[in-house]
C-alpha cells in the first residue's frame, strides 16, 4: 500500500497529528546553567535581606511584657499554689509589681499564658460537645465528653448532665487578673494610691465563634438560669455557666468570650490566650500604657502544679504583622545571606573553572566522557 | 489425511467409527502426533500436518471438515497463553522494596511514638482524665497509642501509588500507540503494545538480542546467483529495484542470457549420446526443475474468493458475475472429467447438503439449489480433487487434461466471464459442442500464460520458484499428491509426490520424493543448507568430474557467503522402487511410534537424504531493511550491546553485520569457531587474557584478578565500559561453539560472558531457536542485565518470551512472534525512537513519579510525627480529618499523573538521544 493511499483511505490507522497525542504540548523545562542560577541566587539574596530587616523591624516595634505569677504568694507570704493544692476552694490573692520600661503605644492587649498544658492532646481535644455549645441541650451529652458528661449529685441522688460538658470546658482557666497603675514617686503601691486600668471583656473572641459556633440555649422567659435547669456545672468550676458574666447578658453562658477563647484549643503545650483589652476610650489611656510601675493582682484559682505548668500574664501591643515574632525576619535574613554567599562562591567557581553554556548544551553521543 | 477419503466418500460424523489416539494436551505448538484407529484395526498416523490450531486462517480453501481433538482449555493456544502475562519491571521490583522500607519506617515511627507515649505518661505522676484512661496502666495506653499511630501514619505506605503507576503506564502506552513516528504507512500499522506494564523497562535495556532475517532484513528474497554443476550465473541488481521493492511490487530478476543459452542446447538433442554441453543443459534443466518442485509453494492462478460466509454457510457468490464464474467451473469440471457424468460430478449437491445440515441457521435460498436436486449424486471430496486413478496418465494429452482439470478444481476463478457462459447459465450444461470445448481449452491455455500467484511459507522458496519460472520451468499446480510442472522441451509433466520431507532446523534441509510420470523413476530432490547437504553427498572419486564440480561449487558458495547472500544447495538422489519401499515401510513404523517419534522420523528422513548428487547452489539476497544501519549505530552509540542471533553462515552473517553497521571497520572482530570443547575454551581464554592485559595496562588499577567477579553485576559492566573506551570489539560465535559454551558441564559460560562484556556487539551464527532463548536467559541471569529480544518468526518466540522485553516484528513470517511479544513494531528502524525516546521518557517519568510519591507521603507523615513531640505523643493530628482523607486523593493525585506524565515534555526531542546515551552510561 502506498503512503498516499494510506493517508486518503478512511480506515487508515495513522494516528492523528495532534499536539497532545504527539506529546508536543508547550512545556517549560529550566536548564540550570551558571547563567541562570547565579543571578537567581543574587536576586534572592538581595531581595530577602531587606524583607527580613523589615519584618524584624515590625516585630521589634511590638512592645511586650511578661509576668510569671505561678509561684506568687499572698500578703501573708504563703505561696498560693500550695494553698490551692491543699484546698481547691480556698481563695488566695496575690499581687505582683512590674514595670513597663517604655511606653506601650497603640492598642494594648492582655493575655494569660500557660505552659506545659497539653490542650492539644488527642483525648483532650475531642472531649467536647459541639451540639451542646450550639445551645441544643440534651440530657445525654455526647459520649466524647465522658467522663466529664455527668455529675452525681449527692444530695438529690441524681445524675445530672453537665453543661458545658467535656474536659476542655472542665479545665477552663479561671484566675482573675487585674492590673493597676502605680503613680510615680510613690514608694509603695497600695490600695489607696493605685489606679485601676480599665479592661474590656468583650471583643476578644473570634466573631465566627461568638456568633456561629456558640449559642445559648433558648428559653421562653429569656432567663439563662432557667434554660440551664437540670444541668450541672463542670466539676472543677466554681460558678455555673450562667454566672460567668451576670452583668452582661450577651457575654454570659456559652457566649461568654472567656469561655469561647478557652474552648478554641491551643496547638502547642505552651500557649497564650487573649484575656482582656485595655479600654483606650479613657483619656489617660488614649495612647496606650505609659511607662512606669504597675501592679498585677491575681485571684489565684487555677492549679498548674499538677502538671508542672506555669502561668503568666502578658501585656503586648501589636504591629502590622500581629504579635511579637522575630523568627520570620531572622529566617528571611539568614536565607538571604546564604543565597548571597552561595552566589558569590558559585560565581567564583564559575569564573575559575566553568564551561560555557554552549559547551554544556552541545552534548552529543560522541562527546567524550570525562569522569569528574 | 490421504486415506480417509478412500474409506468414506462423504464425511459424516454419524458414520465415523474410527478412534483417534493423540497425546495429552501439551504446550508444544509444533508437536502433535497420534493415530487414527479404524474399526478394522488399521492404524493410521496423524501428525502436525493434520492439525489445525486455534485461530488459524484458511487460505485458498473454502472450508475444511475436521474433528475437534483438543477443546477449550486444552487447546494449544490456551495452554500457551499462561494467563495474563505479567512481567514485573525492575522499577516495580525496586519500588516494592522501597514500599517494604516504608513499612519498616512506619513501624519504627509507631514504636517510637508508643514509647514516647509511655514516657510522657510516666513523666507526670498525677495525670487524670482525659490524658489517661482511668484504671489502665501506662503500658496499655502506650500499646493503644501504637495502633493509633499505625492508623494516622499509614499514609506512609503509598497504596495509591500502584493505582497511579498503572494509570501512568496506560497513558504512556496510549502515547506510544499514538505516536505518528512509529506508524508505518506501508503496512498501515501502528506500534502495538501488548503488555501494559513494562513501558519503563524500555528505557533500561542494556542488551538487545536481534534476529536477523526479517528483523534486520526485509525478508524479501531476491534470487541473485546460482551455480549449476560448477558454472556460475549472476543476476545483477536492477537499477530501479530498490524503489519498486519499497512499493511492495513483485521482485523480479533479469534473466541471465548465458544460462538461457546453455539451457537451450538441449533443444538440439540428438541420438548420438550426450555431449558435454548437452549434459550440462540436462543438469540445468534438472536444477530448475528442483527449484520449481522442491518446496511447499501453493500456486493459484487467481485470487481466492471464499464461498463460505462468516456464519459458516456456503453461499453462491453474491452477484451474477461471480455466480456465473462459479457455475462455469462446475461446467468445466463436468467437461473435463466426463461429459456423461457431468450431473453427478457437480459439487453443488455438496453445498446443498451442507446447507441442510445447518438447517438451524437460517440461510438464504441458493440459486444453485434450484437445480441441484436433479444432480444429487455421490460426493466428490473437495480436498483431494484428483483421485488416484487420474494421477498417472500415460499420454501427453491425458496429462494435459489432468493438469487442466486439477488446475480448475478450485471452486472459484475470477476469469473474466466468457460470453457463451453468460448465455448458457440457465441452460443444460451437459451438451457442450466441440467448439465450446475448444474455447474452454483455449481459455485454459491463456490462464497458464498469465503468471500464477505463488504463495509460500518462506520467501526463499518463493524466490526460487520465481527464478525457475523465469527460465520457463513453470510450477503450475500443486496438490498434496501431485505437482504439475511445465518443463521447456518436455511440456507439462505431472509428477506424483510420494513423500514430502519437511524442513526442520536440525536437518536443515527439505526434500521431496517424486515419481517421474514417464520414466517412472523415483527421485529425491533435496535442498538445504550447505553444511547439511555437502556432508550427505555420495562419495566420489578424487579426480572425477563430480569432484571438481563439488569443489568449484564450494568455492563459489564461499564467495556468495562473503557477499552476504543466503546459500542453499540443491542435490538429488535416484531411488529404486525397492529402496523406496523399504524406506517407506520403515518410515511408516516410525510414524506410528509414540515415544521419540519426532526424533525417529527425523532419523528416518536423514536416512533417505544420503548419497546425494550435487546439482547446484543458489545465492539469495536478503536486503537490509530501511534505516537499519542508522538504528543499530545509534543504539550502539547509546551504550546498548547488540547481539544478532542468526541461523545463517558465519560469512553471510558477518557481511550483513558490516553492512548493517553492527560491525565497523575500526572494530576488532574476535571469532570463536571451535570444533571441540577444548578449542573453544582455549580461544575464549586466550582472548580474555589478551584483552585483560590490555585493559590492565590502559587502566592501571582496575582489579580484574578475581575471576568470579563476573558473577556480580557491577564489575563486568565497569569493565565493559573500560573495554569500550579502548578499542571496540565485536565477537562472532558459531552454533557449534555455542553448544560447547552453553553446555553446563563445560563451565565455559562465565568466561564467555566475561568476554562478551568487552564487546559492543556479538554475532551468533548458526544458532537454533533454543540456543537463542538460552543465550538470552544466560545473559539475563548471569550478567543481570536488562535484555530485549526482537524477532519476527516463530523461531524467535522462545527468545522473545525469555527476554525482559520481547518485541515482535509484524512482518512476513506470520504472527507468532507478535503474539508472544510485549510490543509489536512493524519495522526494525522504529526501535531507535521506541527505545531511546519513549523508553527513556517512560522510565524517567515513572521514576520521578515514584520518587515524588514517596516524597510527598513521607513529608506528610513526618510532619504529623513531628507534631507528636508537642502533643504528648497522644496521636493527635493537627490537620482536619477531611484534609487528611483527601490528601492523596485530591490534593496530590494530579501532580504525578499530569505533570510527570503528560505535560512534562522532558527535554527537546532531538537531544533526547544524546541525553539517553549519557543516562545509560551510569551503571
Amino acid at each position: 500500500m502506498s503512503p498516499d493511499s494510506a493517508e486518503t483511505s478512511v480506515k487508515s490507522k495513522r494516528p492523528s497529528d495532534s499536539a497532545f497525542k504527539q506529546q508536543r504540548l508547550p512545556a517549560w523545562q529550566p536548564i540550570l546553567t551558571a547563567g541562570t542560577v547565579l543571578p537567581t541566587f543574587f536576586v534572592i539574596g538581595i531581595a530577602f535581606i531587606p524583607v527580613g530587616i523589615g519584618l524584624l523591624y515590625f516585630s521589634d516595634e511590638v512592645k511586650e511584657v511578661t509576668v510569671d505569677y505561678t509561684h506568687c504568694s499572698n500578703s501573708d507570704g504563703n505561696v498560693c499554689a500550695d494553698i490551692i493544692a491543699k484546698d481547691r476552694n480556698a481563695s488566695c490573692n496575690c499581687t505582683i509589681p512590674f514595670s513597663l520600661e517604655t511606653d506601650f503605644q497603640g492598642k494594648v492587649y492582655m493575655y494569660y499564658g500557660l505552659s506545659n498544658f497539653y490542650q492539644n492532646h488527642r483525648r483532650y481535644v475531642k472531649s467536647r460537645d459541639d451540639g451542646q455549645l450550639l445551645g441544643r441541650l440534651d440530657p445525654n451529652p455526647s459520649s466524647d465528653c465522658i467522663p466529664f458528661a455527668f455529675e452525681f449529685n449527692n444530695e438529690t441522688k441524681q445524675k445530672l448532665p453537665i453543661a458545658p460538658c467535656g474536659a476542655i470546658a472542665n479545665s477552663m482557666f479561671n484566675d482573675v487578673l487585674r492590673i493597676y497603675y502605680c503613680p510615680p514617686k510613690t514608694t509603695s503601691c497600695n490600695e489607696s494610691n493605685r489606679v485601676v486600668i480599665p479592661l474590656l471583656k468583650k471583643g476578644i473572641a473570634w466573631d465566627s465563634d461568638k456568633h456561629i459556633k456558640f449559642k445559648n440555649p433558648p428559653h421562653p422567659t429569656g432567663d439563662l438560669r432557667k434554660a440551664f435547669e437540670g444541668y450541672s456545672k463542670p466539676k472543677s468550676w466554681r460558678k455555673n455557666i450562667y454566672e460567668l458574666d451576670e452583668k452582661d447578658e450577651e457575654n454570659n453562658g456559652f457566649q461568654n468570650e472567656d469561655f469561647i477563647v478557652w474552648m478554641r484549643t491551643a496547638a502547642l503545650p505552651t500557649f497564650r490566650k487573649l484575656y482582656r483589652r485595655i479600654n483606650h476610650s479613657q483619656t489617660s489611656y488614649k495612647n496606650g500604657l505609659m511607662r512606669g510601675s504597675y501592679l498585677l493582682e491575681v485571684e489565684y484559682w487555677y492549679d498548674v502544679k499538677a502538671f508542672d505548668g506555669s502561668k503568666r500574664m502578658i501585656l503586648s501591643t501589636t504591629s502590622l504583622l500581629g504579635g511579637k515574632n522575630p523568627f520570620l525576619g531572622i529566617a528571611y535574613i539568614v536565607v538571604g545571606c546564604i543565597c548571597l554567599l552561595l552566589g558569590i562562591t558559585l560565581l567564583f567557581i564559575h569564573i575559575k573553572c566553568g564551561k560555557s553554556t554552549s559547551e554544556m548544551i552541545n552534548v552529543n553521543p560522541r562527546t567524550p566522557w570525562t569522569p569528574q | 489425511m490421504k486415506n480417509i477419503n478412500d474409506m468414506q466418500e462423504i464425511f459424516e460424523p454419524s458414520k465415523f467409527r474410527s478412534h483417534i489416539e493423540v497425546d495429552a494436551p501439551t504446550t508444544k505448538i509444533y508437536r502433535f502426533h497420534g493415530a487414527m484407529v479404524h474399526p478394522t484395526g488399521a492404524r493410521e498416523p496423524v501428525g502436525t500436518e493434520n492439525l489445525l490450531l486455534r485461530e488459524c486462517l484458511l487460505k485458498n480453501t473454502d472450508y475444511v471438515e475436521g474433528i475437534v481433538v483438543y477443546a477449550g482449555h486444552e487447546t494449544k493456544a490456551m495452554l500457551n497463553n499462561g494467563g495474563p502475562r505479567y512481567k514485573r519491571s525492575t522499577l516495580e521490583r525496586q519500588m516494592n522494596q522501597d514500599v517494604i522500607w516504608c513499612v519498616l519506617v512506619l513501624i519504627l515511627l509507631c514504636v517510637i511514638g508508643a514509647i514516647g507515649c509511655k514516657l510522657w505518661l510516666q513523666a507526670y505522676s498525677g495525670l487524670k482524665e482525659p490524658y489517661k484512661t482511668e484504671g489502665s496502666s501506662d503500658s496499655s495506653d502506650a500499646f493503644l497509642a501504637f495502633w493509633t499511630y499505625i492508623i494516622i501514619l499509614q499514609i506512609m505506605i503509598p497504596l495509591s501509588l500502584y493505582v497511579t503507576l498503572e494509570m501512568c503506564k496506560i497513558i504512556q502506552v496510549y502515547h506510544i500507540h499514538n505516536n505518528v513516528d512509529l506508524y508505518d504507512p506501508e503496512t498501515d500499522k501502528r506500534v502495538e503494545c501488548r503488555a501494559l506494564n513494562i513501558t519503563e523497562e524500555l528505557g533500561q535495556v542494556q542488551y538487545i538480542f536481534s534476529d536477523k532475517t526479517g528483523t534486520l532484513t526485509e525478508n524479501k528474497m531476491i534470487f541473485r546467483r546460482c551455480t549449476i554443476a560448477g558454472t556460475e550465473y549472476n543476476h545483477p541488481e536492477l537499477e530501479n529495484e530498490g524503489k519498486s521493492s519499497k512499493l511492495g511490487a513483485a521482485l523480479s530478476i533479469v534473466v541471465n542470457p548465458k544460462l538461457v543459452e546453455d539451457l537451450n542446447v538441449q533443444g538440439h538433442l540428438t541420438e548420438q549420446g550426450y555431449t558435454a554441453q548437452q549434459k550440462h543443459a540436462a543438469r540445468i534443466q534438472e536444477f530448475l526443475l528442483l527449484l520449481a518442485v522442491c518446496n511447499t509453494v501453493v500456486c493459484s492462478h487467481h485470487p481466492h474468493c471464499d464461498l463460505m460466509n462468516s456464519s459458516g454457510i456456503i453461499e453462491p457468490a453474491p452477484h451474477i458475475f461471480e455466480t456465473s464464474s462459479c457455475e462455469r467451473l462446475n461446467e468445466i469440471d463436468c467437461i473435463t472429467v466426463n461429459n456423461t457424468e457431468c450431473n453427478s460430478h457437480s459439487s453443488n449437491d455438496k453445498y446443498a447438503r451442507l446447507e441442510e445440515s445447518r438447517s438451524v441457521t437460517p440461510s438464504p435460498p441458493l440459486n444453485s439449489h434450484l437445480y441441484s436436486d436433479s444432480r444429487r449424486s455421490p460426493h466428490v471430496p473437495s480436498l483431494s480433487p484428483i483421485t488416484s486413478a487420474d494421477a498417472s496418465p500415460t499420454t501427453e494429452e491425458a496429462s494435459q487434461q489432468a493438469a487442466v482439470k486439477s488446475s480448475f478444481k478450485p471452486k472459484l476463478l475470477n476469469i473474466p466471464s466468457l460470453p457463451f457462459l453468460g448465455s448458457k447459465r440457465n441452460g443444460s450444461n451437459s451438451n457442450l459442442t466441440d467448439e465450446q470445448k475448444a474455447k474452454i481449452n483455449r481459455s485454459l491455455r491463456s490462464t497458464y500464460d498469465a503468471k500464477p500467484i505463488f504463495e509460500a511459507e518462506s520467501p526463499d522458496e518463493l524466490a526460487l520458484v520465481d527464478a525457475a519460472y523465469r527460465y520457463n520451468c513453470r510450477l503450475l499446480k500443486r496438490t498434496p499428491i501431485s505437482v504439475v510442472v511445465d518443463v521447456p522441451g518436455e511440456g507439462i509433466l505431472d509428477y506424483e509426490i510420494l513423500q514430502v520431507l519437511p524442513f526442520d532446523s536440525t536437518r536443515k534441509c527439505m526434500s521431496v520424493i517424486l515419481k517421474h510420470p514417464r520414466t517412472q523413476e523415483i527421485i529425491v530432490y533435496c535442498k538445504g543448507a550447505d553444511s547439511a547437504v555437502f556432508s550427505n553427498l555420495a562419495p566420489v572419486e578424487d579426480d572425477s568430474e563430480q569432484k571438481q564440480i563439488i569443489n568449484r561449487t564450494q568455492n563459489q558458495l564461499n564467495s556468495y557467503a562473503s557477499k552476504g547472500l543466503r546459500v542453499l544447495v540443491m542435490a538429488k538422489r535416484i531411488l529404486t522402487l525397492a529402496e523406496y519401499n523399504e524406506w517407506y515401510t520403515k518410515h511408516q513404523e516410525c510414524e506410528l511410534l509414540h515415544e521419540n517419534r519426532e526424533k525417529r522420523i527425523q532419523e528416518s528422513y536423514s536416512n533417505l537424504e544420503k548419497n546425494l548428487t550435487l546439482l547446484g547452489a543458489t545465492g539469495i539476497e536478503d536486503r537490509l531493511q530501511e534505516g537499519v544501519p542508522e538504528t543499530l549505530a545509534s543504539l550502539l552509540a547509546s551504550g546498548i550491546v547488540v547481539w544478532v542471533l542468526t541461523g545463517d553462515k558465519p560469512e553471510t552473517a558477518i557481511n550483513i553485520a558490516y553492512s548493517a553497521k553492527l560491525f565497523s571497520s575500526h572494530m576488532e572482530v574476535l571469532k570463536i569457531m571451535a570444533r571441540s570443547k577444548d578449542a573453544a575454551e582455549n580461544t575464549i581464554l586466550f582472548y580474555l587474557s589478551d584483552i585483560e592485559q590490555h585493559s590492565d595496562s590502559d587502566f592501571g588499577d582496575v582489579n580484574i584478578s578475581s575471576s568470579q567477579a563476573s558473577t556480580s553485576s557491577g564489575i563486568p559492566h565497569r569493565r565493559a565500559r573500560s573495554g569500550q573506551r579502548g578499542r571496540s570489539r565485536a565477537l562472532v560465535v558459531d552454533g557449534k561453539t555455542l553448544t560447547y559454551i552453553l553446555d553446563k558441564r563445560s563451565n565455559l559460560t562465565l568466561p564467555f560472558l566475561r568476554l562478551t562484556t568487552y564487546c559492543s556487539s556479538v554475532l551468533c551464527c548458526r544458532a537454533t531457536p533454543l540456543q537463542k532463548a538460552y543465550i538470552v536467559k544466560v545473559v539475563k541471569e548471569e550478567l543481570k542485565m536488562r535484555t530485549l529480544a526482537i524477532g519476527d518468526g516463530a523461531n524467535d518466540v522462545s527468545m522473545i518470551q525469555t527476554a525482559d522485553v520481547g518485541i515482535g516484528i509484524s512482518g512476513q513470517e506470520g504472527m507468532q512472534a507478535v503474539m508472544a511479544a510485549d510490543f509489536a513494531l512493524s519495522r526494525f528502524k522504529y526501535l531507535e525512537r521506541f527505545l531511546l525516546v519513549h523508553g527513556h521518557w517512560s522510565y524517567d517519568r515513572l521514576a520521578r513519579m515514584v520518587l515524588y510519591f514517596f516524597y510527598k507521603n513521607a513529608a506528610f507523615v513526618f510532619l504529623i510525627f513531628w507534631y507528636q513531640l508537642y502533643c504528648g505523643f497522644s496521636g493527635a493530628v493537627m490537620i482536619d480529618q477531611m484534609y487528611l482523607m483527601l490528601y492523596n486523593l485530591l490534593f496530590t493525585s494530579l501532580p504525578p499523573l499530569a505533570i510527570e506524565n503528560i505535560f512534562n515534555y522532558s527535554y527537546f526531542e532531538s537531544s533526547s538521544f544524546a541525553v539517553v546515551s549519557k543516562t545509560l552510561d551510569k551503571p
